[in-house]
Parts: structure tokens; sequence; C-alpha cells
């Protein structure tokens, strides 16, 4: 898991580092440029001042003096040391800072930089009238000195790590606090508290987060409330069958002839059947709820439709219910197949059981451009306009379908799935066809 | 003694009024709201066992409706719905009683007796006119040392010639009383049970008003 705090305190003080050691290597390069500026002009002067001495026509016992103190150096390692030595126009050497090192007399002119043994000089050379004068020393005399001088700059600069980390540490601490906080407070929540968080105390990068967090805890509550609401009710409607039950055992119980108990025991077999229904669709819409577009595939619905028509022909010949099937070849919807079964099963179910005996049961698939439809038009007696819209609603128990021993969730699952489809369910009338027609769409899946 | 079942489900219905039958009661059943308004505007009934949960009209507006009616008929309320505060309302909409879904037969035939008891003055469970004793809870009938079990319809009849000992009942009074909608009456029914109480209790017991109809002593 990534840690903001360490990330933060990490990027910060590589970043801090990384600052320190270009300033540092700056300020070296900028002080060995002012250093060799320096230098150089050290060595004209000295130069010029050589010449004009060199002009007595020898070298001054006083230069000489000066220079004594080189006699034995073979090397030049300090910063303020050279090596001067001066020819005669017929090209003698009359004159040097330092016998042992026998730096040859250089072709060039005025300032340059030479190799000699392996080493970078730096050399000055003017002539005047009585010969060369040719100052010089090596780079690494100069080097010394401005390394020394650049510790001297870094060691401030390498302390200022330690101690401004140390300082961002404790901003990064501080600046996370708020999400501590945060945490701390939905730590210490019960699972069944889903009031906002508080805004207030949050500082506003949070915000959106906190905002995020305080919606879905809005959509949870609701979803919580829809579920303890499903629950009430469906453990509301299973008392209607269990009453029946108990009542239907309970005059079992008190048959005296084997007649009535044969009668008492078959009343006993619907009862339990009916709350076997209910429990199985009980069932279905929890978990139509709980695995929301599970398994799409693609699905030609005429292919579901007949054989759901073929298990009512029975049921709708007992009714004399005659029933067709008009349907455009070639219907694709996306979806689950499963889920769409229990769509067509139930109208289709429905249509039978609540038309009246000798009416028409009429199937209709077709599409149009944006969406493929299903109608079932049945022969029973008109819903209401003013029911239309309730007949969709769970454990909703129409008037016009008293008498029936239905558990009012049939239409409401059949509702779920069709939205689940991102489809459409209505039901109408039709001036021409005596009972309802319910029409249900879904999206056209054309490219297969 | 007739009573008036307003319940949607058919199930329940079916059983209920099979049940109610069994034990002597006329039972008219409605299925919905409306048709029971009108079924209690229409007859007199010894009670009424209303679900609340009705299609149409709530059960709760069907007893307002007839409470405001000035109907002083008992009502037991049959309902899925036990929350308290649902049972409050019901009683203070008028109803005498509240049975909750699902609840045992037996609960509700001691609920029925006690209603039907309590609406009629008496205080125990016992009907008598100090000759004749029916135990309302057994169903046995008690005359000169000698007990009697009693057909469903014999023990309807005597309940009502015992219930205000003395009064008058015609045979159509006795009929509506004992038969539901639905059910056959053979002509001679009425006849048929008095017939049969006067084998067990002896014919000076159940008087005959030539013209009006039956009777027992007044205590």
């Amino acid at each position: 898991m990534k840690s903001i705090h360490r990330y933060l305190l990490l990027s910060l003080i590589a970043a801090l580092s990384i600052g320190t050691l270009l300033v540092a290597l700056f300020l070296y390069g900028k002080s060995a440029e002012e250093i060799n500026e320096l230098y150089d002009s050290n060595m004209k002067e000295l130069a010029g001042v050589i010449g004009t001495r060199f002009n007595a026509s020898r070298v001054s016992e006083s230069a000489n003096a000066d220079a004594n103190s080189h006699l034995h150096h073979a090397a030049i390692l300090e910063e303020e040391e050279f090596l001067i030595q001066v020819w005669n126009k017929s090209g003698e050497l009359i004159y040097t800072t330092h016998p042992l090192i026998e730096f040859p007399l250089q072709a060039k002119r005025n300032f340059f930089t030479v190799n000699y043994q392996h080493k970078k000089w730096r050399v000055f050379i003017i002539e005047n009238a009585h010969g060369l004068i040719q100052v010089s020393q090596p780079q690494e005399a100069r080097h010394i000195y401005i390394w020394s001088l650049a510790k001297g700059l870094l060691l401030p600069l390498l302390l200022q790590i330690p101690l401004i980390g140390f300082l961002i540490w404790m901003a990064v601490g501080h600046s996370l606090k708020p999400l501590d906080r945060i945490s701390k407070a939905i730590q210490s929540r019960s699972a069944s508290s889903l009031e906002h968080l508080d805004l207030d105390i949050t500082p506003k990068e949070i915000q959106p987060v906190i905002n995020e967090i305080n919606s879905l805890l809005t959509r949870l509550e609701n979803a919580i409330e829809l579920q303890r609401n499903f629950t009430s009710n469906a453990a509301h409607e299973l008392r209607t069958p269990l009453a029946a039950l108990q009542l239907q055992i309970d005059v079992l119980a008190r048959c005296k002839t084997e007649q009535e108990r044969v009668a008492a025991i078959s009343t006993l077999q619907k009862g339990i059947g009916r709350a076997s229904t209910l429990v199985a669709q009980l069932l279905t819409l929890a978990r139509l709820g709980s695995e929301q577009s599970i398994q799409q595939t693609v699905i030609e619905l005429n292919q579901i439709v007949k054989p759901v028509i073929e298990d009512h022909l029975d049921q709708a010949a007992a009714k004399h219910i005659d029933m067709g099937f008009y349907e455009m070849p070639s219907l694709y919807i996306k979806g689950n197949a499963e889920a769409i079964v229990i769509v067509v099963r139930n109208l289709i179910d429905n249509a039978v059981r609540y038309s009246v005996p000798g009416s028409k049961v009429d199937v209709i698939t077709y599409s149009t451009d944006s969406s493929v439809v299903l109608e079932v038009q049945d022969g029973a007696e008109r819903i209401a306009e003013a029911e239309r819209q309730r007949i969709f609603d769970r454990f909703y128990r129409g008037y016009s379908s008293h008498g029936s021993t239905g558990s009012g969730l049939g239409l409401a699952i059949v509702k779920d799935v069709v939205e689940q489809h991102q489809g459409h369910i209505q039901v109408r009338s039709r001036p021409d066809f005596p009972g309802n027609v319910f029409e249900v769409s879904f999206p056209n899946q054309v490219d297969v | 003694m007739k009573i008036l079942l307003i319940e949607d489900d058919p199930m329940i219905g079916e059983s209920l009024s099979q049940f109610l039958k069994n034990e002597g009661y006329a039972v008219n059943w409605c299925q919905n709201g409306a048709s029971g308004s009108q079924a209690i505007e229409a007859e007199a009934y010894a009670l009424i066992l209303l679900d609340l949960g009705l299609p149409d009209i709530s059960g709760l507006d069907v007893l307002k409706k007839l409470r405001s009616m000035k109907v002083i008929t008992p009502v037991l309320i049959l309902t899925a719905r036990d929350a308290i505060d649902d049972r409050v309302a019901g009683l203070n909409a008028g109803a005498d009683d509240y049975l909750v879904k699902p609840f045992a037969i037996v609960e509700l035939e001691a609920r029925v007796r006690a209603l039907l008891r309590r609406s009629t003055g008496h205080t125990g469970s016992e009907l008598s006119n100090g000759e004749i004793l029916l135990d309302t809870v057994t169903k046995v009938l008690h005359f000169q040392g000698q007990s009697f079990t009693l057909a469903a319809r014999e023990y309807a009849v005597i309940y009502a010639l015992l219930e205000t000992p003395g009064k008058v009942w015609s045979r159509a009074q006795l009929e509506e009383r004992i038969y539901g909608w639905q059910e056959e009456v053979e002509s001679n029914a009425v006849e048929f049970h008095i017939h049969q109480l006067r084998k067990k209790l002896g014919t000076e017991s159940i008087i005959n008003i030539r013209g009006m109809g039956y009777r027992v002593k007044k205590s």
C-alpha cells in the first residue's frame, strides 16, 4: 500500500538533496572560474614585474631571493607558487624559480593551457626587448585551493539537508493529520451509523473525497432502506399463506369423515404450493437485486418465447383460450437468458391465468429500429387506468386480480428484470381488443 | 348465528368459512371491501370478521364507514399487520378485537365466542333458560341430568332460542340466521332441526306458536 506520508517525505528530501547538490556544483563551478581569473591576473602581474626587472639586462638578485624558497621543489602544489622562467634573446634559459622542473618554453604566447607530463598547466608568456618571460602553474595546484574553499561552503549546504528534512517531516505529518482524524472518525463508526462525515473539520483538498464518501453513504442508506422495506414486506406477505396453511391444517385436524379429509389435504397441498411459489419469487427478487447484469449474452427472443407458450398450451386449452403467436424472425437482444425467461413466463402465465374462459391470448414479437418488442394481449378484465402503474409495485394485488392466490410479486419481478436490461414495460388497452396489452421493449441488438 | 367474513385471500376465506360452518355458524363471505360494505347494509350479522388488506377499500375504511352508520355489530379484525400502531388504529376505528395472522383456529373460535357473548349481554360461556343449558364451548346440551352432543345446525337453532329465552323466532328468521349465501335451504330444514332437538329434549321444551314460530320457556 502506498503511504502518502512516506512518499511525500522521500520525494521532498530527494528533491532537497538534488537541489543542494546542484547548488553545490554551481557554486564550485563559479568559484573555480573566479579563482582561475584571479590567478591568471596574478600570473600576468608577476610576468609584468619580472619583465620590468629583466629590463635591467639581468634578473635581479631580489627576484632570485624570492624564488630561493622554491629551489628544491620538484612540483608546484601551493596556490601562491608559480614557475617563473626567463629566456634571453638567444634562447638561453637564464632564470628559473624551480630548477628541478624542466618545463620547456612554449611556442604560443599570452594565456593558454598545455599538457605537460600528464598534467594541465596554465601558462602566460610575454616577450619584451630582452627576451621571454614564462609564468606557469599546474591546474592541480589551483584545484587544491578551490577544493579547500568549496569544502567550507559544502558543509553548511549538507547540514541543511537533515535540518530542512526534519521540518518537512513535521510539515508533512501535520498536513496529513486531517486524514488520520477522518480515518479515526470512520473507524469508530458502527456498521449501522450512516450519518455523513463532517465537512467542516476537513481541509479543502480532501473535501471532494468526503463529498463522494457522503454521497456513497446516502446511496448505501437508501439501498439499506429499500432492503429493509423489502424484508419487512416479504415477512408480512408470508403471513397470508402461513395463515392459510394454519387454517387448512386446523380444518384437516377436525375432519370427521374420510371424504372431508381428502378434500382438506388437497386444499392444504395447494396452500403449500402457494407458499413455495411466494418463497421462490422472493428469492428471485433478492437475487435480481444482488446479481445485476450477470452473464449478458446476445439472445434471440423468439427462441425464448416459443417454449414458454408451449408450456402454457394445456392450461389455455383447459380454459378454452385461443392462443396465438405472431413472430417477426431474428429478434436479437442482449441480456441474461434466464432472466428473460422469467419475464416471458410471468407475462404469459398471467395472461392465461386471468383471461376469461373462451377468450383469446396473442403473443406478438417485432422490432423497430431501436427496440425489440414483446406484446402479450390477454382476454382478462381490463385493468383500470388508475391501477396501471400500481400493478408493477411489489406486493400489490390488483382489484381485478381478486380471487387469485397470486403473491403480487410477479409483475414486480418482471419490471425489475426489464429495467435491468435497459428495457421498458407498460400496460395499455386497445380499442379493438377486449383485454390488456402488456408491452415490453428491449434495446435492439442488430449487429450479431 | 350469522357471521360476515370480509377476506380477499381465497384460501383463507375458504378454509375459514368452511370451519365456521362446521361449527354451526352461518357465513357470508365477501372478497372485497365494496361488497362487504353492501352486505353490511343489506343484512344484520352477529359478528364481522374483517381483513384489513383488501384490494379495493382498506378494511379500516370499511370499519369506519359501518361505525358511522351506527352499526354496532362486533368486529374482529384479522390482519397480517402486527405493529402496535396498526392495532391501536384498528381498535380506535371501532374494532372490538384484533387477531394477527397467522393465528390458531382455537383462538379465533374463542374470540368469536367471547365477542358474541358480550354482544348478547351474557357473561359466561353457558346459555340457559333454567331448564335447558347450552355449553357454548363444548357445544353440549344439558337437559334434566342428561347431556347431548349436537349437530352444527341444531346447535345454531338452540343457540338462537336460548340467547333471549321467550323470544319467538319465525322460520324465516331462523333460516336467515343459520344459513349463509350459496347454501341450499330445503323448504322444511328448520322444522327438521327442531324435530331433531325435540327428540332429545321432548316436545314440551321447544314451543311452537302457530303463525309466529318457535320459542323456549322464559326462565
